[in-house]
């Protein structure tokens, strides 16, 4: 099992976000979490990168405890794990070949990935992560010259340069135009598909998610409310999970700024 | 784009970075030769025991009635010059940036003809500025000391200029910052000059003003504080003389007071720039200033009824100033010594921004509890000296000399920077590091690639603003005897010989220009 997950709860600043959650997802296999904005998907997702720790219940991945380990090994762990973000967590005035270069670090040793800040490496390697999204010629770029749309490809080129074992995905097309969404997600389950990775992908568009993913995680109020087959999702069924939904303010985080005041 | 440059395979940035990475050291290193700066020094066993001598007789500190006396007697002195400095900058500064902030032209806001006359009228107030912020304050001070006699009214008079002229500058970039939109339909229908900055533009800009000139109150503090060293009365006047009477007790006391003087102006700072923000607090505020600025008067006051000011003796002394020594031989002097300043200033800052970088880590949030206190209280102890202070310790430590002055700016320095560098760190955006964390990343790792590849541009941008106010300070230090231009001019001015004064000052302006120069080019190299 890539990804098991039994009644498995998490608590942030004392409030429940998600309750009870009971998932498994094979080696290899490929799904897609739905839901209404506050359903708790990123939060899921986040539970699974092992940036937070459930507050009870279990979570497996890879076949470990993620919790159990030492350091050293949940290193190791974390290093076959692969995350995009909605908003790729790129450092404003660090350069593409770097941040995408950073998403090996977990399998390097810090003197070698401090010999790669200063000279790059295997740069044939960034560059083919960076043209499987259409941005090779970004690569001696600085992240702050590129779009929103950009540097969403770029945390995908990170995340696919990684070669993780289990793909998490948090809304990775929401800053990109229907035709390169739907490219994108395409190129996802392709590459998860020749790694024989397992891939979880959360989706704002239904559409998307009914069109490439064999299998469709609803969630909403932080609990599973189905997890079925493409073919057994019914209007009826997305209608309810989405009852009340009001879509969120899209935001843009502004680059860090430069200080314009001499301290005395 | 496909160039050839963005497809190449070899990092197009690679020559500029080993550029970079080779020809800084090697400058540092000739700084560090010209100055004789030897690191190995502050571990030297006979260096450290005259610093510990020394630092050890701070305890107790004095509590001598005659000396706690004067010391709360020259600490509202102290306070007293800066607030009456701060008015009378903001009577020079608010004038000239309504005369010469673009903001306000006819010609930018309606597409008018401009006036030529006009123009070079605003040029020529431009350039005065220029001078009145290029000058250090110490050394406006120093001078108002040889035209109107020791005591606070030259310390009040060397603020509103030097602060003037800086205050004149921002005033008139804050204004200029603010949406023409407003301006540009009052010019349009004929408004004045002062009707456009009293209808459009003051209501947008008020809160930046204000909190920017409580900001420069909080460096008048500081500022006044030393002005003592050269005769103008306030702490300074001290410190001077408990350090050359070696009373450890005496210095250990005023360092207590500087520091509680630079906490208390922070905190009143904060609170001030906070209370902009609503109605009330922006009346309490102008009331506070109110009283304060009338405190200050009567406290000043009747300590200059008997100064020997007289505007004809200050305008012979200006006139004489207005006759630089232009000796070839005295030049190639002045030249060593601007050489000497500069590598001074770059090479306390360097140190500086290594020793910032080194504590700013264990004093921002992500220290351990029982490390980041200690910390934060070394970076109070280092900034909270000032720096001409640190200056006169260093010279004891390392006897006369440039290598002092540099000790002196990388100590106090070094204070300033790990706040600001810890502060960056605290409100760095977390993403990025978090997101190395979860993918395996070692704590080295996240270090270098996610936080400081943020943190770096704004701590370097800060350590340029630093090093174009440590040029200033370095061209001061030779007045304790740090070497440098400050030396010279102290020697020019104690021997009446005004004409070499000039020159020294004029030195003074262009390094200070030229730094100034520098730091800004490397900036928009960051952005």
């Amino acid at each position: 099992m890539s990804l098991a997950l039994s009644e498995a709860t998490l608590s942030l600043r004392g409030q429940r976000i998600l309750d009870g959650i009971t998932l498994r997802l094979a080696q290899g296999e490929q799904a897609a979490l739905i839901g209404p904005s506050g359903a708790g998907k990123s939060s899921l997702l986040l539970l699974v990168a092992t940036q937070y720790r459930a507050a009870s219940g279990s979570v497996q991945l890879l076949g470990a405890e993620p919790w159990q380990l030492d350091s050293a090994a949940l290193r190791r762990l974390r290093s076959r794990i692969g995350s995009v973000y909605q908003h790729a967590p790129l450092p404003a005035l660090q350069r593409v070949v770097t941040a995408v270069g950073a998403g090996r670090l977990g399998q390097l040793s810090t003197l070698a990935a401090l010999r790669r800040l200063l000279w790059p490496q295997d740069v044939a390697g960034i560059r083919a992560a960076l043209e499987q999204v259409q941005l090779g010629d970004k690569l001696w770029q600085r992240c702050d010259r590129l779009s929103g749309g950009q540097r969403q490809r770029v945390g995908i080129a990170r995340a696919l340069y990684q070669q993780p074992d289990l793909l998490l995905a948090d809304e990775p097309v929401s800053a990109l135009d229907p035709r390169l969404a739907d490219d994108t997600i395409a190129l996802l389950c392709r590459q998860a598909a020749t790694r024989n990775s397992t891939l979880l992908v959360s989706l704002h568009s239904v559409e998307l998610a009914l069109a490439h993913f064999p299998r469709l995680i609803g969630l909403r109020d932080g609990q599973v409310m189905f997890d079925l087959p493409r073919s057994e999702v019914t209007p009826a069924l997305l209608a309810a999970l989405y009852a009340g939904d009001t879509p969120p303010e899209p935001d843009d985080t502004p680059a860090a700024k430069l200080p314009r005041v001499a301290p005395c | 784009m496909l160039t050839a440059k963005t497809l190449s395979a070899r990092d197009p940035a690679l020559a500029a970075r080993l550029g970079w990475i080779i020809a800084t050291p090697l400058l540092l290193l000739a700084a560090m030769y010209y100055t004789g700066f030897d690191p190995r020094l502050l571990l030297d066993a006979d260096t450290l025991a005259t610093l510990a001598h020394f630092a050890g007789e701070f305890f107790p500190p004095s509590h001598d009635p005659v000396f706690l006396a004067s010391l709360w007697h020259e600490t509202l002195t102290t306070l007293a010059v800066a607030s009456s400095g701060t008015l009378l900058a903001m009577l020079v500064g608010l004038p000239a940036a309504l005369l010469t902030s673009r903001a306000l032209d006819r010609d930018v806001l309606t597409g008018e003809a401009p006036s030529r006359l006009w123009h070079w009228l605003q040029n020529s107030l431009r350039a005065l500025m220029v001078i009145l912020r290029g000058v250090p304050d110490l050394v406006w001070a120093l001078l108002l000391v040889r035209a109107a006699g020791l005591g606070s009214l030259p310390a009040v008079l060397a603020l509103g200029l030097a602060y003037g002229g800086m205050l004149g500058k921002v005033y008139a970039e804050i204004l200029e910052a603010q949406p023409r939109a407003p301006a540009a339909a009052l010019a349009g229908s004929g408004a004045s000059r002062l009707a456009i900055f009293g209808y459009a533009l003051l209501p947008q800009a008020a809160h930046e003003l204000i909190s920017y000139s409580v900001y420069r109150w909080e460096c008048a503090i500081r500022a006044s504080a030393v002005m003592g060293f050269v005769g103008a009365g306030g702490l300074g006047l001290l410190m001077d003389t408990s350090i050359r009477m070696l009373n450890g007790g005496e210095v250990g006391a005023l360092l207590l007071v500087f520091m509680a003087l630079v906490a208390l102006t922070e905190l009143i700072s904060r609170l001030a720039r906070h209370a902009v923000e609503s109605r009330r607090g922006g009346l309490v505020l102008a009331a506070a200033c109110i009283l304060l600025q009338l405190a200050a008067f009567g406290w000043l006051g009747p300590q200059w009824q008997d100064s020997p000011f007289d505007v004809g003796g200050l305008l012979r002394f200006a006139g004489e100033l207005l006759h630089p020594n232009l000796a070839p031989a005295f030049l190639l002097k002045v030249g060593g010594g601007m050489l000497e300043t500069l590598a001074q200033s770059a090479l306390g800052t360097a140190f500086a921004f290594l020793g910032g970088a080194l504590l700013a880590l264990p004093a921002s949030q992500r220290g351990p509890r029982w490390l980041r206190y200690p910390v934060q209280l070394l970076l109070n102890i280092l900034r909270g000296t000032p720096d001409l202070l640190w200056g006169a310790i260093a010279v004891l430590a390392l006897s006369l000399g440039p290598a002092a002055g540099v000790l002196a700016l990388a100590l106090h320095t070094s204070g300033v920077l790990g706040r600001l560098f810890a502060h960056t760190l605290e409100n760095l955006p977390p993403e990025p590091e978090a997101a190395l964390r979860v993918s395996g990343a070692s704590p080295v790792a996240r270090l270098a690639y996610g936080l400081l590849p943020q943190a770096l541009p704004q701590w370097i941008a800060y350590t340029l603003y630093r090093w174009e106010n440590n040029i200033r300070i370095a061209a001061i230090l030779g007045l304790v005897g740090a070497g440098g231009l400050g030396q010279q001019l102290y020697l020019a001015l104690s021997l009446f010989q005004l004409g070499n004064a000039a020159t020294l000052i004029a030195a003074m302006l262009l390094l200070s220009w030229g730094v100034e120069g520098i730091s800004r080019w490397l900036r928009q190299r960051l952005e």
